[in-house]
């Protein structure tokens, strides 16, 4: 007769995890947070078990920091994932005065061309609730002139 | 015109994989019916794929693998800007194309498919999009305008179809207030953005066209189609 075998039946030991993973803020982990937060009004006041919905720039400093570092790597679909999962975050919590900060303090002439593009893409939408944006534009567009200024207006003509 | 069909693809003879970034893609959904989507791939990692984004009905979204009688078109912008669309299509995917996500079908457009601000399709009742009106929302969104949507009139065949898409909201039992938005636009006439005349776009050499000649090079597409298959 054959037995069981045991160790099929046995619980695996605790994993040593924090209670929550973290990573970068996405369109998905937003989608979410919106259920949290709906969930929250249902039940009450759980936020202290469940914390409260993620920042999307803790600190503009460290965010920066971290697209220059994934730029000087070459890392251009990792950096521009970076924009794009955080202004689309922002403008979905209509935080504008962030957006502006950011369009106001990254220095283009760090940033690979696609990042770059990719500030101007995501926000093309809010362009005129965004104040900063011109300002950015007109610094990548600056840089553009000086290194090929044969594709300022392939690149930049629809963008403004 | 000629040298614009030319660049419509069949992937039997050049595979959709040698895309760069962003692709359009339309095929014969039916006799009388086209349907179009965008291709995306990213070109930094291979092993990724390349995929088809597409409004097929009323909140469906599906990104997935592109099917062989799909015929496709590389449109004519710059490969930087193709490599960001591409990225925002991986956004699009992985926030609607979902179970119980996704965008309404609904016809009429004016250019305003997502909202201006949290970028958030709208699908109030009657906002919504159709196949061609997903991919001009996706391009003219971030900048980069397919059509002069101005220049579009309203036809008489459209507004049959129009009043059969109604017919078949109601048939599978989507929300009546939304249907008879719908319905609504109808009546009040809406210009249609034909599928093969936003392909038309991809094969222009230059954005955004017109409407003589996305009408003309579309029926030259539909003729590809039909002769593809």
């Amino acid at each position: 007769m054959l037995l069981p075998d045991e160790s099929r039946f046995q619980t695996p030991a605790a994993m040593a995890l924090p209670w929550r993973l973290t990573s970068k803020p996405s369109p998905v982990r937003r989608a979410l947070s919106e259920l949290r937060r709906l969930e929250q009004f249902k039940l009450g006041n759980p936020a202290e078990e469940v914390g409260t919905p993620p920042v999307p720039v803790p600190s503009p400093e460290k965010w920066l920091e971290d697209l220059y570092r994934l730029c000087d790597a070459g890392k251009r679909g990792l950096a521009m994932d970076l924009v794009l999962d955080t202004f689309d975050e922002l403008l979905f919590l209509r935080d504008i005065p962030m957006c502006n900060e950011l369009l106001k303090r990254v220095d283009v002439e760090r940033l690979l061309i696609e990042v770059s593009l990719s500030f101007l893409m995501e926000t093309f939408r809010a362009r005129s609730a965004i104040g900063e944006r011109d300002g950015f534009y007109r610094r990548v567009e600056d840089r553009l002139q000086r290194e090929s200024p044969e594709r300022v207006v392939a690149l930049l003509g629809r963008l403004r | 015109m000629d040298a614009a069909i030319a660049r419509l693809n069949d992937p039997a003879a050049i595979p959709v994989e040698t895309i760069q970034s962003i692709a359009l893609a339309i095929k014969a959904a039916s006799p009388r019916q086209r349907h179009i989507g965008i291709i995306y791939k990213n070109s930094d990692d291979p092993e990724v794929g390349t995929n088809l984004l597409d409004l097929g009905w009323h909140y469906i979204l599906s990104s997935g693998p592109v099917g062989p009688e799909y015929l496709w078109i590389a449109p004519a912008i710059e490969p930087e800007l193709a490599y960001v669309l591409a990225g925002l299509c991986k956004k699009v995917a992985e926030k609607y194309a979902l179970p119980r996500r996704g965008i309404a079908y609904a016809l009429r457009y004016d250019g305003d498919g997502l909202d201006i601000k949290t970028g958030e399709f709208m699908d109030r009742n009657g906002h919504g999009l159709t196949c061609a009106t997903f991919v001009l929302a996706m391009f003219a969104s971030h900048g980069i305008p397919l059509l002069q949507l101005s220049e579009w009139p309203e036809r008489k065949d459209d507004q049959a179809w129009q009043e059969d898409i109604v017919g078949v909201l109601r048939k599978r039992g989507v929300n009546e207030k939304h249907v008879n938005a719908v319905n609504e636009q109808v009546k009040r006439g809406c210009a249609r953005y034909r599928p093969e005349e936003v392909a038309a776009a991809g094969a222009a050499p230059s954005l955004p066209i017109g409407f003589t000649y996305a009408e003309e090079l579309g029926k030259r597409i539909v003729e590809k189609l039909g002769s593809a298959r």
